[in-house]
């Protein structure tokens, strides 16, 4: 019997590991009906006025305030790129193309979400987790406001907005670091404006569409993660330290998964 | 008016109340007296606030269940003041009162603000309406409730164990506001606890047998 239990062992784990994997994506699709429908009370003026202050909010803890990591990366990347691209590619319009190829298409969503999730994604899950401990969803509950709409719906549409806006300044800083660096202490006579329209000519609508999908995608899945992992916490303080740590695991997996897998589709 | 009929309750598996039948008459104050840390009073003010649900009976407000009131009537007609909690802590004290006021379409931000500067002049805590919940004592946070109730003008007001820690001159203030509220055709339930002034009260009720009884 116990030769049995033990040649049995695998399959159990291997079955008790697909059923978890399978109940966590059905919450979080779960998760995603229940805030898509908290959407109706957007219709309503007042809602709208209490949505839109939190939505702000959120944008700002999570897109304004990682404009400074961002920049610092952006440029060091911007700086490396220049160095290694005026040394070896000799022509401008291959530099353009590996800017497009290796900044624009792979990097700057990358890095974006990987900030985001280091920064605002675990903060997301430590705010719900603390508000799941001191039971304030009964509490906004009982004031006949749904938690969904007040605490879930603004964080949901604020994160996808924050990797839009931080792929679109990652970029630019790395472009304008890149020149700086070429134009400063490099022999080479390269000028932003032709740099700008080869980078330009070099992305095509599909560039576009990705990287889009990357931001709305990613954005609303460390959303949902992050929110679910803040809800998912019970009655032990110690239980927001171990779902902050579960999601960011959780999210840095399926977001680098989500990266490469659509440029690897697509490209 | 509130009205308990045949009511029990059970929380966790412990019955706390059986066949409760009792009606809060309108413009009084009555004090409920606790006898023991877990006899169920909160429970009970949760329940007359629609936040609980009882096993059997039924609890009504203006003869309608109050399990078909919509949200917005229940909280807005019903207001259960927290002994503890209540707050929202991404919130400020002011933006605690103020967000279901603006979400509920009650008044306009202008309106909110006359309401919520001026109840917390009475009740002397016009100071904490920029503090941040983890920065009130238990006595702030229970005023805090009470004001939400107030702004609110909610016509029964259910105040959890509001006296402790307070002085005689601030728990007089807090009374007079109370009495107003009465006067003007308000239902006041408070629980109270020994120790407490209740003498002030229209009606005195004690826990008793899992039944609300007449104390004096």
């Amino acid at each position: 019997m116990k030769i049995v239990s033990y040649l049995l062992l695998p399959m159990t784990v291997v079955g008790a590991t697909t059923r978890t994997i399978f109940y966590y994506f059905a919450d979080i699709l779960g998760l995603l009906a229940v805030t898509l429908n908290q959407c109706r009370h957007l219709l309503i003026r007042s809602r709208r006025r209490v949505f839109w202050g939190l939505f702000k909010r959120q944008l700002f803890n999570t897109g304004y305030k990682a404009v400074v990591v961002n920049c610092v990366i952006a440029t060091l990347l911007g700086i490396g790129l220049a160095e290694r691209g005026t040394a070896y590619l000799q022509k401008q319009e291959n530099f353009a193309d590996v800017f497009v190829l290796v900044v624009i298409r792979e990097f700057s969503p990358l890095f974006s979400g990987v900030f985001l999730i280091a920064r605002s994604a675990t903060a997301i899950t430590a705010e719900i987790g603390h508000l799941q401990l001191n039971r304030e969803f009964a509490i906004v509950k009982a004031q006949g406001i749904n938690p969904i709409f007040l605490f879930i719906l603004p964080v949901f549409f604020a994160i996808p907005l924050s990797i839009l806006i931080m792929i679109v300044y990652f970029s630019t800083v790395a472009i304008a670091a890149s020149w700086f660096y070429i134009t400063l202490y490099t022999n080479v006579d390269w000028s932003l404006v032709q740099i700008l329209y080869l980078i330009a000519s070099g992305l095509g609508w599909v560039d576009i569409a990705v990287l889009m999908s990357k931001a709305i995608i990613g954005g609303a899945l460390i959303a949902l993660v992050s929110l679910y992992s803040g809800y998912q916490v019970g009655n032990r303080f110690t239980d927001v330290s171990r779902m902050i740590s579960q999601s960011t695991t959780a999210l840095l997996l399926a977001y680098f998964g989500l990266c490469v897998g659509l440029s690897l589709a697509v490209f | 008016m509130v009205a308990l009929c045949d009511v029990q309750i059970s929380r966790g598996g412990t019955l706390l109340f059986q066949h409760v039948n009792w009606q809060f008459a309108p413009a009084s104050i009555t004090a409920v007296r606790k006898t023991g840390v877990l006899d169920g009073s909160s429970t009970l003010l949760m329940c007359c606030a629609g936040l609980v649900k009882p096993d059997k009976g039924v609890v009504k407000f203006n003869d309608a269940d109050i399990q078909t009131l919509s949200e917005k009537e229940r909280y807005t007609k019903l207001n259960y003041c927290y002994e503890s909690g209540g707050l929202i802590s991404l919130f400020t004290v002011y933006n605690n009162i103020a967000t279901p006021l603006i979400y509920h379409d009650i008044c306009t931000d202008n309106e909110a603000f006359a309401r919520i500067t001026q109840t917390a002049e009475e009740l002397e805590i016009g100071d904490l309406l920029e503090y941040e919940p983890h920065q009130l004592n238990d006595v702030q946070v229970r005023l805090v409730n009470l004001m939400r109730a107030l702004v609110l003008d909610a016509q029964v007001i259910l105040i959890d164990e509001l006296q402790t820690g307070m002085s005689e001159k601030m728990f007089a203030g807090v009374v007079e506001v109370l009495k107003r509220c009465a006067d003007r055709g308000h239902t006041v339930v408070m629980v109270t606890t020994s120790g407490d002034h209740d003498e002030f009260a229209d009606h005195h009720l004690v826990i008793a047998n899992k039944n609300l009884e007449l104390r004096y």
